[in-house]
């Protein structure tokens, strides 16, 4: 009779320390929630967008990106930078939105030595969502590895104009120019093919200038 | 005391070799201008992290630089800036310098240019650096 008694008493009080820790996950489960939902309307408005853009990138979607980086944009200051030339690459690389990407590389060798942009101690939207996969992507890519040799035959199969697919191979290609014998005779090849090709275009002068002048002295 | 000798030569032409440099004018451009102030500001970039030149740039010459490894890179660039001073460049365009085989170590193509965006942009910098600090 006793140990029946005992052996009910254990069951019970198993069996309400059982409903009570389900109890506390319950409301540590909301109170994590809570807190969420805290840190993420007390984070500001630029980390919100950056973390919309994580979401396009993670369902591969890139219809409203362009609207984002706008609204980020809206956010620069000479001492803010919402987001970084290299995230802006990974985004346009990631979702394959090729003119954005020739219209960025363009105007980031263009302004290349422009540091009036921003203040020297420039505070840079960071520590979050996209800056971590960025970085992981650039840890894990091989630095030798050049976005076209990865790329091209997408950007051969991409509407962009032939024109245009010329001068991004060449805004690519710059990158590693001038690590080797071959990789600079490449590219030198091509600036030079551009040039004869498309004498009108409008970023024939600054290509001549800033590009192949320094190829071809050698 | 031959040997003694003959060891000592062969140090001592050793160290002559690894310090020995020599450098050669490969091309010249067709402007020239008056060598800059020993004061003025030049600056040099590495074509591996920066594969374009500002639009702006008036080429000068191209010189292929030849150093030890030992050698100082302090030394080579005092040297460049000092060469570049005397063409009138407050721009130095450092390349690696190639052979049919690939790089060659200790062998360095260097270009000189004067770039006035680069300048005006410094001015603005130190201008605007001035007026916050004010």
């Amino acid at each position: 009779m006793y140990n029946k008694l005992i052996f009910l008493f254990l069951f019970f009080s198993f069996a309400c320390n059982v409903i009570a820790e389900n109890n506390n996950s319950d409301s540590f489960n909301q109170f994590e929630a809570s807190l969420m939902k805290e840190l993420i309307s007390e984070s500001n408005p630029v980390n919100q967008i950056r973390d919309k853009i994580v979401d396009a990138l993670k369902n591969k979607d890139s219809t409203n990106i362009n609207l984002y980086l706008k609204d980020l944009e809206s956010y620069k200051t000479r001492s803010f930078m919402p987001i970084r030339d290299i995230e802006k690459e990974y985004i346009f690389i990631e979702l394959k939105m090729y003119r954005e990407l020739l219209k960025l590389r363009l105007n980031a060798f263009k302004t290349l030595y422009d540091s009036t942009e921003y203040d020297d101690r420039v505070k840079i939207a960071s520590d979050d969502p996209l800056m971590f996969i960025v970085s992981k992507h650039h840890k894990e890519k091989k630095s030798y590895v050049n976005y076209y040799d990865i790329f091209h035959k997408d950007i051969m199969n991409s509407s962009l104009t032939q024109v245009e697919k010329d001068e991004l191979a060449i805004l690519l290609l710059l990158d590693d120019a001038y690590i080797s014998v071959h990789k600079w005779s490449t590219l030198l090849f091509r600036v030079e093919k551009f040039i004869s090709d498309y004498p009108n275009h409008e970023d024939v002068p600054w290509i001549q200038k800033s590009i192949l002048t320094p190829l071809q002295k050698r | 005391m031959k040997k003694i000798l003959l060891i000592l030569l062969l140090f001592f032409s050793l160290m002559c070799s690894a310090c020995s440099s020599w450098s050669k004018w490969l091309a010249k451009g067709p402007v020239e201008r008056p060598p800059l102030d020993e004061n003025a500001p030049v600056t040099y970039f590495f074509a591996s992290s920066y594969p374009v030149i500002p639009e702006s740039s008036v080429y000068l010459a191209t010189l292929e630089k030849s150093f030890s490894t030992i050698t100082a890179s302090d030394y080579v660039i005092n040297y460049l800036i000092k060469e570049a001073r005397t063409l009138g460049a407050n721009f130095i365009y450092i390349k690696q310098s190639f052979s049919t085989t690939g790089i060659v170590p200790g062998k360095i193509l260097v270009d000189f240019y004067y770039s006035e965006t680069w300048l005006q942009n410094k001015i603005m910098e130190s201008e605007t650096l001035k007026k916050e600090q004010r």
